[in-house]
């Protein structure tokens, strides 16, 4: 019975079985004949081994990409192996190992250096839209690598050219860490920048860097209008003086430009517009009532402009009430504007009526069409009685007592 | 007649309903064939999560770059696209595919790699490789954040290469590059990578200072530990502190003074471990400091795979709670894994054994104040590593009579170390599947054999376990019912709660 567990004991627990073991090398000799350990990318590399007793090796050859293992051509005493294009065109250090029964008998480096007889340029701009000042500015990286896409050594010169109008700069620059770098630093007037660069007689494509104008400082308002009548119907236009930059660039198009108005009463209306060269307008329309309004602009977080006053002068200066015959139809009108013209339609016109103990009952607004308004007062909501009614046209107020029977 | 005809009709009818259903049937299902098919959001390049597949350890060197100064979050992000193209570019090595490689290569860097690719496919050549350490440097970083160039400064490597899938060079070999990445639609991908001359710099001489003297090393005495109610599952929902101290009380009254416990590598969370399990493991080893008992904390349990590719996960698991405990008192040594050698067969000797000389390295490193050990799995195997280790584990489950003989054998190789016996046990199963042969008598007179021996030899000991359990996961020695119930009986103490006899035999020892 022990036995038996015993079996099991094994089963369980001793599962593996033993692996082979690695042949003895016996006095196998390797020793490496190539000297040369500098080459150009794209050289054909033969690496040379002398052997003695077995040739069985590999050369496992390693760089920055990767890892591959060849297999020499084996002639009288010597081994020999190509380094195939995937690494002998890569530059950098190539790291070569010989191998016999997965030993390392012999090891060494190559430095593959970039071959500089084709130059290919890559360039980098940005960012590539800065404002003018002295502050902003866009970095050039240039990467320049040989024909089989090496980076070149460190300490390649590479010439930089940047134009800004008549201005071109010219700088030598040095291969550092892949690449070489040189920020362009913003004029003061806006405009582009176009940039260049070459390398061993390589030329890169232009790349251009645009340099907006820098923040806008305060600028002035002016306002235009048809009249100064209070109408409700034309337009005040305003609009900005030309606003410029620090530096005395007209600032972008497009600057969103906001006009805030404060009334009489303390309301504040807003009107908006967007420069073109510089000036930025914007329309409102005209109040319906006297008014004195201040106006500044603002481009927000940016600048201000000064505030003006603007007042205007009631257009509607009387109006009369009429009642239709059963009471009942509150006419309002003729309105007549500054010239004895009829005021254009949609001049807003409101009723306030109470009932007998002063208790306001309803408000009632319309808009004028041929210079009259109308307001009726039905049966079933305003019973017989006596009543109170306020019209309001243009802030011009009337108040009757209105009986209805 | 009527009936039949009623019959035919009814037959008629049937047939008609059913060949409708039939077409219904068939239309509708080709028209939910045709409806099926990649997930019409799979069209969109959206960004996904990924689990970390690779994770070697990565340093960036302080110190100012040329260009822009670096954001974190940007620095985070080219170091996990930088990661993702040595782990794509590993795995297209092994296979010599090309998947994934344009994610992490530019159009020009891509084409040098496809050509080492062809060329080795077309030689039969395949690489597995790990990277274990990067210690990059930044150098440049452009003014737009499109352009970065680091160097990556002594990349500590481990490379297979395999002719005809044969293995014919493995090494290991310290590399710097320099490395230039550009951001191109939201990946950073690597423009030029050139290998550099480096220097490696020598590590610091191992200086480890034992928090254990050789002494308590010599004086182990102790148990295997599950708790009764889950064995092999001792953390996680089922932890429960009052129980283990209870039974720390117990072998504490035993007169023991070791247990050794299990660290199961995925429950754990693998590369990043979970923080509720680590703070249970730091309960269980509060109270084993607590009642004085020195712990053997076994790493990796029933983790089985030990491939290049999977190292870095492997690593970080393992330095996450080396770290964090290795200030810890209870701890007398780490078992970097529990009998490795049951998986020479299956996974391959050499690939084991190259994965636990790379942990006991890196063990080393993270935590000079414990020593480390192996739990193989016979005397035999034991002599594996054994100069790698601070003292040699081996299990024993065959007859008594012969452990003697295969102690001295062992001691003969190895010398100079500690052996310990850190599994040892008896099955008091006795029924249908060992024809009702084992008892807890034979257990009790099993101990009463070997213990004098330990005495008399002065070997430390570590025997399997305490209870007996009601449960053996199949994970642990598979379906086979012979091998699980045999499993259940190896405790001092019943699955009722009784000591067996064996279990005055231990405690009077």
């Amino acid at each position: 019975m022990k036995k038996i567990i015993y079996i099991w004991f094994l089963v369980l627990l001793f599962g593996c079985k033993g692996t082979t073991k690695k042949e003895v090398i016996q006095n196998v000799n390797f020793v490496s004949l190539s000297t040369k350990k500098t080459y150009k990318a794209g050289d054909a590399i033969h690496l040379k081994f002398s052997y003695t007793k077995s040739s069985k090796a590999v050369l496992i050859l390693k760089n920055a990409m990767g890892s591959t293992a060849l297999i020499p051509q084996v002639l009288d005493k010597t081994l020999e192996f190509a380094v195939p294009s995937s690494f002998n065109r890569y530059a950098g250090m190539c790291h070569w190992s010989l191998i016999y029964n997965q030993d390392v008998v012999v090891s060494g480096d190559l430095s593959i250096l970039p071959n500089s007889s084709k130059t290919h340029i890559e360039s980098y701009l940005g960012p590539r839209s800065i404002s003018a000042g002295e502050v902003d500015y866009s970095m050039m990286v240039i990467a320049p690598t040989d024909g089989y896409d090496n980076p070149l050594s460190a300490g390649t010169e590479v010439q930089m050219k940047h134009q800004f109008e008549n201005a071109i700069q010219e700088h030598t620059l040095e291969v550092k860490n892949l690449l070489t770098w040189k920020n362009i630093y913003a004029p003061t007037k806006s405009g582009r920048i176009l940039v260049t660069a070459s390398c061993n007689s390589t030329i890169s494509k232009e790349l251009t860097s645009i340099v907006f104008p820098d923040k806008a400082i305060d600028f002035s308002i002016n306002y235009e209008r048809n009249h100064g009548y209070a109408d409700g119907n034309q337009m005040i236009t305003f609009e900005t003086s030309i606003i410029y930059d620090t530096y005395g660039n007209i600032i972008s198009d497009g600057t969103l430009v906001s006009f805030l108005i404060e009334d009489t009463s303390g309301m504040l209306l807003r009107a908006m517009g967007t420069t073109i060269n510089g000036i930025a307008k914007a329309r409102l329309l005209h109040p319906t009532k006297k008014e004195s309004w201040k106006i500044s602009g603002y481009i927000t977080g940016v600048a201000k402009s000064n505030t003006i006053s603007v007042s205007f002068d009631a257009a509607i200066l009387d109006y009369k009430i009429g009642l239709s015959a059963n009471k009942r139809t509150v006419m309002v009108g003729p309105l007549e504007s500054f010239m004895q013209q009829i005021v254009p339609d949609g001049m807003p016109i409101s009723l306030h009526i109470w009932d007998s103990e002063n208790n306001l009952l309803e408000i009632k607004q319309t808009t004028s069409r041929l210079g009259m308004g109308e307001f009726n007062l039905p049966p079933e909501f305003f019973p017989n009685g006596t009543y109170k009614i306020t019209i309001e046209v243009s802030g011009l107020k009337k108040t009757k007592k209105l009986v209805l029977e | 007649m009527k009936a039949n005809r009623n019959i035919y009709r009814a037959l008629l009818l049937v047939s008609f309903i059913g060949l409708n259903i039939c077409i219904l049937f068939g239309i509708s299902a080709v028209w939910s064939y045709l409806n099926t098919g990649a997930d019409r959001s799979s069209r969109l390049h959206l960004y996904e999560e990924l689990d970390a597949a690779y994770l070697p350890k990565v340093v960036w060197e302080e110190g100012n770059n040329e260009g822009r100064p670096m954001e974190e979050p940007t620095l985070q992000k080219i170091e996990g696209d930088y990661l993702n193209a040595w782990h794509i570019r590993n795995i297209a090595q092994a296979t010599n595919a090309k998947d994934g490689i344009p994610d992490f290569y530019t159009d020009s860097a891509r084409l040098k790699l496809y050509r080492i690719l062809d060329f080795n496919r077309q030689a039969g050549i395949t690489t597995k490789s790990t990277t274990i350490e990067h210690h990059p440097k930044l150098e440049f970083y452009s003014e737009d954040g499109q352009q970065v160039v680091f160097t990556d400064k002594n990349v500590y490597q481990h490379e297979e290469v395999y002719l005809n899938d044969t293995l014919v060079s493995k090494q290991k070999d310290t590399t710097s590059y320099q490395v230039m990445m550009l951001l191109e639609d939201g990946f950073w991908r690597i423009r030029h990578q050139v290998k550099i001359p480096s220097n490696p710099e020598k590590k610091p001489t191992e200086n480890r200072k034992f928090k254990h003297s050789n002494e308590q090393v010599l004086n182990q005495k102790g148990i295997n530990y599950y708790p009764q109610e889950t064995p092999w599952n001792m953390f996680g929902k089922y932890f429960n502190d009052s129980i283990i101290e209870a039974d720390f009380l117990l072998m504490k009254k035993m007169g023991l003074n070791t247990l050794r416990i299990f660290v199961p590598y995925e429950s754990f969370g693998k590369a990043q471990i979970l923080e509720k399990k680590l703070e249970q493991l730091r309960a269980t080893l509060d109270l084993a400091k607590k009642h004085d008992l020195l712990v053997v904390v076994t790493l990796f349990d029933f983790y089985g795979d030990y491939e290049p590719l999977d190292w870095t996960l492997t690593h970080r698991h393992a330095e996450q709670i080396v770290t964090t405990f290795k200030d810890h008192d209870a701890i007398i040594a780490w078992d970097l894994k529990n009998e490795p050698d049951l998986d020479f067969e299956s996974r391959g000797k050499e690939k084991v054994l190259d994965w636990l000389t790379q942990m006991t390295t890196q063990v080393k490193e993270w935590d000079p104040n414990h020593r480390i050990t192996i739990g193989w799995s016979s005397p035999e195997a034991a002599t594996n590593l054994s100069d790698r280790v601070d003292f040699v584990s081996f299990h024993y489950y065959k007859e008594v009579s012969q452990f003697r003989d295969a102690y001295k054998a062992l001691k003969e190789v190895i010398p100079n170390k500690p052996l310990v016996l850190q599994e040892y046990g008896y099955s008091s199963y006795g029924g249908l599947w060992n024809a009702f042969s084992g008892s807890s008598e034979k257990q009790a007179a099993y101990y009463a054999e070997i213990q004098p021996i330990l005495h008399k030899e002065k070997i430390p000991f570590i025997l399997w376990t305490l209870y007996d359990f009601e449960e053996i996961p199949t994970a642990v020695v598979g379906r086979l019912p012979w091998r699980k119930q045999r499993q259940k009986y190896f405790g001092l103490i019943d699955t009722e709660g009784n000591p067996k006899s064996s279990f005055q035999l231990i405690t009077t020892d």
